[in-house]
């Protein structure tokens, strides 16, 4: 995909996609974690701003989507503002990173943020168009 | 868990259509490449949905197999569509003229990876699913034009709107404008006091929470891309362009506007300003063919989210003047050999135009002589009605303009081409 991956519909997908992956390293399986990488890499340009000098440059629904996935996922005390949503989306993808090492035998932090995982896929659904506004035409009309 | 197993058969199901639509003739190879990027991709979820039997019984898995059910579902939600689409993109209504220039300027302004399909569809509503939008497809531009204009050449304009809104995503104009259209809104709903609830996240640069101008952030974006698509398809054809959206739109349908585009008569407006800016001819009475339609009803609570999303969007049109004309400075005209007059004359003779040097001088000098048909400068006989087999014998002459320039195109030397 050459575009950057920031549509709802898109994010939800890789999110459970991310989410199978960690269930089969939970299970021994021992899984290339394509998704999982993926996940850690888009992440946090999710909550990033457009311009790093006008905060108010960061897409709003990515923003809001990531924060309730959060919430939802008890991960983290409730978030005020976009600098520390950034820095929490630093610490999951950094413990991430560490969870999925060979060996690292956390498989109380891969069920975590397995759980993340799910509830991004879920807020990234609901944020995203419903399911018959879900065609990506646009068209032309007054 | 069923779930697993409906989703399996609807994938089958899926794929056996694309087969079935594999055996179609295509007469250009984009529609048969999106089929196959289709496949591949659906043999992939198969692949995804195989994955998910080997955890079935595991008792952890069970909401992980729910939500990727669920993901596997909406991918089906826009799909078959796409394939209804690709399966008219090859039926012979279409002006297969026109797919070869549309194609050097959808490349031109997106990248020659930019993969384009062309359709006559059964809506009197030109559409698109732009660039990087179809999950499965993302290089892919589909563009659909109304199936009863399909051997009208005179609305290939309206493509150039609906290119807009692939060139909007390529260049990332939304991140360009985000910030300043947050601002607009914000300075229309006035002192906000601090959030004290703490779920309520704002940016760190404003104490108006995030979900309290998302809405009419998101109203003013779509506004926002639906007037720089009309700025990029006045950039790319001129006066044709806005004589196209006058055919299709005008007087404006009744009833109640869509809040997700600007009222119409600042659309109007903003043409002519931009037409002012591009230096594109519009006629004095333009504005005077359209009418407002009603607005939204919302509800008494003031400001509402169409009304600051009608301010924010009109405070950045002219950003969006700069923006479109930033990318339609990429010439999509070659040099041609003659005179705009030259070329109309030509089209007055019912005889196909030569070196034209592109697409938009084949249209002006359309529209103009087109124009001409509907208002003869000497005539003062009573109107006799339309002159429909004058207007088809253009059309047709348009066409084969359309043919000679491809022609000229593929055989000029490579430096030219």
């Amino acid at each position: 995909m050459s575009a950057r991956l920031t549509r709802p519909v898109d994010i939800a997908l890789l999110a459970s996609d991310a989410a199978i992956e960690l269930d089969e390293l939970l299970l021994g399986m021992d899984p290339i974690l394509t998704k999982v990488h993926e996940l850690m890499r888009v992440l946090p340009d999710l909550v990033k701003p457009a311009d790093d000098n006008a905060p108010s440059s960061i897409d709003p629904t990515s923003a809001l989507m990531v924060n309730q996935a959060f919430s939802d996922a008890r991960w983290t005390n409730p978030i005020r503002n976009t600098a520390q949503l950034a820095q929490e989306v630093m610490n999951l993808t950094s413990q991430l990173g560490e969870a999925i090492r060979p060996g690292a035998g956390r498989s109380d932090l891969i069920q975590r943020l397995k759980n993340f995982a799910l509830a991004l896929s879920r807020t990234a659904s609901a944020y995203g168009p419903s399911f018959e506004d879900l065609e990506p035409v646009q068209r032309f009309k007054i | 868990m069923d779930l697993l197993d409906y989703a399996e058969g609807r994938i089958d199901a899926f794929l056996h259509e694309i087969e079935k639509l594999g055996e179609s003739e295509f007469p250009y190879s984009h529609s048969k490449q999106a089929l196959d990027v289709l496949r591949i991709r659906y043999r992939e979820e198969k692949g995804q949905l195989n994955r998910l039997r080997r955890l079935r019984n595991t008792p952890d898995a069970k909401d992980t197999i729910r939500e990727r059910c669920g993901g596997s579902l909406r991918l089906l939600a826009t799909d078959p569509s796409l394939l209804g689409f690709i399966l008219r993109s090859t039926n012979v209504r279409n002006a297969f003229e026109v797919y070869g220039p549309l194609l050097k300027i959808c490349r031109q302004l997106l990248g020659d990876q930019a993969k384009l399909i062309l359709s006559s569809e059964w809506s009197y509503i030109p559409h698109t699913y732009p660039y990087s939008t179809i999950t499965n497809l993302p290089e892919f531009v589909l563009i659909g034009l109304p199936a009863p204009e399909s051997s009208n050449p005179l609305l290939l304009p309206l493509a150039g709107h609906e290119l807009g809104h692939s060139i909007w995503r390529h260049r990332k104009i939304e991140e360009k404008i985000r910030a300043r259209l947050m601002k607009a809104i914000e300075n229309s709903l006035g002192h906000q006091e601090p959030s004290e609830r703490s779920n309520e996240l704002t940016t760190e640069d404003s104490d108006v929470p995030i979900h309290k101008w998302r809405n009419a952030h998101i109203l003013a974006m779509h506004q926002a891309q639906e007037s720089f698509c009309d700025f990029i398809g006045l950039g790319i054809f001129g006066a044709a362009y806005p004589n196209a959206f006058a055919y299709l739109v005008s007087p404006g349908y009744s009833g109640t506007r869509s809040a997700r585009y600007p009222k119409l008569s600042r659309r109007v407006s903003d043409i002519k300003k931009a037409a002012g800016v591009y230096h594109v001819e519009i006629g004095p009475d333009y504005e005077h063919q359209f009418l407002d339609e009603a607005d939204p009803k919302t509800s008494e609570q003031e400001p509402n989210d169409v009304q600051l999303a009608d301010q924010a969007s009109a405070a950045i049109v002219n950003d969006l003047i700069s923006l479109a004309q930033d990318v339609v400075k990429t010439p999509t005209a070659d040099s041609s050999s003659g005179t705009a007059e030259d070329r109309a004359e030509r089209l007055r003779k019912f005889v196909p135009i030569e070196h034209s040097g592109g697409l938009a001088n084949i249209l002006n000098a359309g529209w103009t002589v087109y124009k001409e048909l509907l208002h003869p400068p000497s005539s003062d006989q009573p109107d006799e009605g339309l002159p429909r087999d004058k207007i088809r014998a253009l059309h047709e002459t348009i066409l084969k303009s359309i043919e000679v320039y491809e022609i000229e195109t593929i055989t000029a030397p490579a430096d030219h081409a």
